[in-house]
């Protein structure tokens, strides 16, 4: 039997919405449940910036199977190749860890979900031959059949999936458990990415969306999502930031600080409470703000010699562009 | 005469004029062609005489309408598809509902390196040996695949082996190109199908009964586990073919049976040994003709053929119009015989009921 929590892709959201609750959860509902969003944005986070989702997000099976379906719509809202390329590979990363400990019984199963028709059928080989004489042979106890093998085996970029140098007789490509397993893996990527295909996304997702090529920006500066290292601001921000703090902040210094928070990764909460802070707002209408921010395409300060062109920061920032003078300070404390 | 031949008086060569003309006769015999017991789910596809273009998505319930097609608009070349299709004279693939394709490899052996070849001539030896290849990848389609094969002489410089496997007949594209990659041997690593040497063991010889390139390895018989060995049994089974071919699940094959415009040879099915010779054009009788260019000494059709430029002479029919085809002279009289059946059908020795 499938755990799900394990192997969330493995029953679409109908079915499971059907089975456990007698009715069906689209996915658009799912935005309204704050746990799952943030979930969701844990999902997302870990997945573009560590490659792996994490094993464990949330208590419950519902966490789990939520969570993944609500981030895969945002990946899909991206229309984004690379970014479904980069969750679905770590989504099967994710399933990696929990293959290699399964059973034969459920990886059979899981197997079939992906329409890989597993088969007994052990056959042997001669393999090694030690100084005796003594033939050591190396046993292949599967087999799955040329059109399964070769539908799952495409989509794999190591040279050990290639039919040429598989096990292959008689229309039957022999498998041992390694192998099998690692077939397995691939077969998740492209079965989250078949899930992806089928999935209908609308407009309510474009912000979810932003964030996740936000993310994929972060992963691609190597700027280390989390909280913000507020040491290691270049000199400006650290002047906007006292401004702020003081209730004195001009609109494009404030636009400039904001853009530089989100470029370097500031998530939603904390940046609602930065607009609160500066514009004396209520929390509600700051959340609204701040989610218009992150929905924003792009978003970047200015570079420095342009900062200090209109005066915004009459300091040097110490670098070209204050979001690599930051990277740069990051870089430098936690070497320390 | 019987009426299974027609007699026709050459009194000049009038090239692509002339071939129709000739191939008009043969189509006209009825002669005897393979056609596909789906025939009304294949498309046909086929090259005028008069365009370099291909006239394709036609489609024939029954062959009695190929032959009427045949002898109506007499093609220079004539395929069908190895795909089946639900509508297979619609104009797009969407229109036609693929319903999946034969596998198809395409072994052309001009780039032997053992080939004698003058231009575009093959010496008969080079076709002959080059059966050695299309049998390889019959014993891998058979024992590898899972599936059956039949072999066909091109009617020029080759052979087209097609391959029936239920299980291969929905692969797309990208899987097509590993089975061609499995043919020719690309990609493979020698070190995921043998063992490395450690303290005390050392790879073991396969067995022919071994699955995959292993299997194949050993039926070349090497006698230790040497890199040497090995590559060198791999240099010698792998097949070099048109990998663009058998990618491709909408490709056309040639209609056994039918004249190759290249050549006007016959497509034929090939069982055991293939030895070129008369009966591989329907074409008989002697002619007149006259050199266009020089041909050294090669064996066409079973003999031994040479000339000079401007020289006059006189040539087998089924040689002379095979050289005319290609461009190495033109014919300036005589008699040619042209037969249903040059003695192929029907098919002994295997079988070829598609």
């Amino acid at each position: 039997m499938l755990t799900y929590s394990k192997y969330p892709f493995a029953i679409s959201l109908d079915d499971y919405s059907k089975i456990n609750y007698g009715y069906r959860i689209n996915i658009e509902s799912l935005l309204e449940n704050s746990k799952i969003v943030k979930l969701a944005r844990k999902r997302l986070e870990e997945a573009i910036t560590k490659k792996v989702s994490p094993l464990k997000n949330g208590d419950s099976t519902d966490d789990e199977v939520y969570s993944f379906y609500l981030s895969l719509a945002a990946v899909k809202a991206t229309n984004s190749m690379i970014a479904l390329d980069i969750y679905a590979k770590a989504e099967s990363n994710r399933a990696s860890y929990f293959i290699e400990s399964d059973n034969e019984e459920n990886l059979i199963a899981l197997g079939e979900f992906m329409g890989l028709k597993i088969e007994k059928e052990l056959i042997k080989m001669p393999w090694l031959i030690n100084n005796n004489g003594k033939i050591i042979y190396r046993t292949l106890p599967y087999y799955v059949r040329i059109n399964d093998y070769l539908k799952i085996a495409i989509n794999a970029q190591e040279n050990q999936f290639r039919l040429v140098n598989s096990f292959l007789l008689d229309g039957k490509v022999y498998l041992d458990m390694k192998i099998l397993k690692g077939l397995l893996e691939v077969g998740v990527e492209v079965k989250i990415k078949n899930i992806a295909k089928d999935l209908e996304v609308g407009e309510e997702f474009s912000f979810f969306s932003n964030e996740v090529l936000r993310y994929l920006k972060l992963a691609e500066n190597k700027i280390p999502l989390g909280k913000i290292n507020y040491d290691a601001f270049p000199p400006c921000m650290k002047s906007f930031k006292n401004l702020i703090d003081k209730g004195k902040i001009e609109d494009e210094s404030l636009y400039q600080y904001i853009a530089f928070l989100i470029s370097i990764g500031i998530d939603e909460d904390e940046l609602s409470n930065v607009i609160a802070n500066s514009l004396g707002i209520s929390p509600n209408l700051s959340r609204k703000i701040a989610k218009g921010f992150l929905s924003v395409e792009n978003i970047s300060p200015y570079r420095c010699d342009i900062m200090k062109k209109k005066g915004l920061c009459p300091q040097d920032c110490g670098g070209k562009h204050p979001v690599l003078v930051y990277k740069r300070n990051v870089k430098e404390n936690s070497n320390k | 005469m019987t009426e299974e031949e027609k007699e026709i008086k050459i009194k000049g060569w009038n090239y692509d004029q002339t071939l129709k003309y000739l191939y008009r006769e043969y189509y006209s015999l009825n002669p005897p062609l393979i056609i596909p017991k789906d025939i009304e789910r294949r498309e046909f596809a086929f090259q005028p005489f008069e365009k370099q273009s291909y006239v394709r998505h036609l489609s024939f319930d029954n062959p009695k309408k190929l032959y009427d097609y045949l002898i109506k608009n007499t093609p220079r070349h004539a395929y069908y598809s190895i795909a089946i299709y639900d509508l297979p004279e619609a104009g797009s693939m969407e229109e036609k509902g693929w319903k999946g394709s034969d596998l198809l490899f395409d072994i052309d052996l001009d780039h032997e390196k053992d080939c004698i070849m003058q231009n575009d001539i093959a010496d008969d030896s080079c076709i002959e040996k080059g059966l050695k290849y299309a049998e390889t990848i019959a014993h891998i389609i058979n024992n590898y695949f899972g599936g059956s094969y039949q072999i066909y002489f091109t009617g020029n410089r080759g052979y087209h082996v097609r391959g029936f496997c239920e299980l291969c007949k929905q692969l797309g594209k990208e899987e097509r190109s590993e089975i061609a990659k499995f043919i020719m041997a690309q990609d493979l690593d020698i070190d995921m199908i043998f063992p490395k040497s450690s303290k005390g063991k050392k790879p073991a010889l396969p067995t022919t009964k071994d699955p995959g390139w292993r299997g194949l390895i050993a039926s070349f018989g090497i006698k230790e586990v040497s890199r040497e060995d090995i590559n060198n049994a791999i240099q010698n089974i792998k097949v070099e073919i048109d990998s663009m071919v058998t990618q491709d699940p909408s490709r056309l094959t040639r209609i056994p049976g039918t004249l190759n415009g290249k050549s006007s040879l016959l497509v034929l099915p090939v069982c055991g040994e293939f030895k070129l010779g008369k009966w591989v054009s329907p074409f008989y009788g002697e002619v007149e003709v006259k050199a266009k260019m020089d041909l050294s000494n090669i064996k066409i059709l079973g003999s031994n053929i040479q000339f000079n430029k401007n020289e006059e002479l006189s040539l087998p029919s089924q040689q002379a119009i095979y050289l005319a085809t290609k461009g190495y002279l033109t014919i300036i009289g005589g008699k040619i015989v042209v037969r249903k059946n040059t003695g192929w059908w029907p098919i002994q020795g295997c079988n070829w009921n598609s």
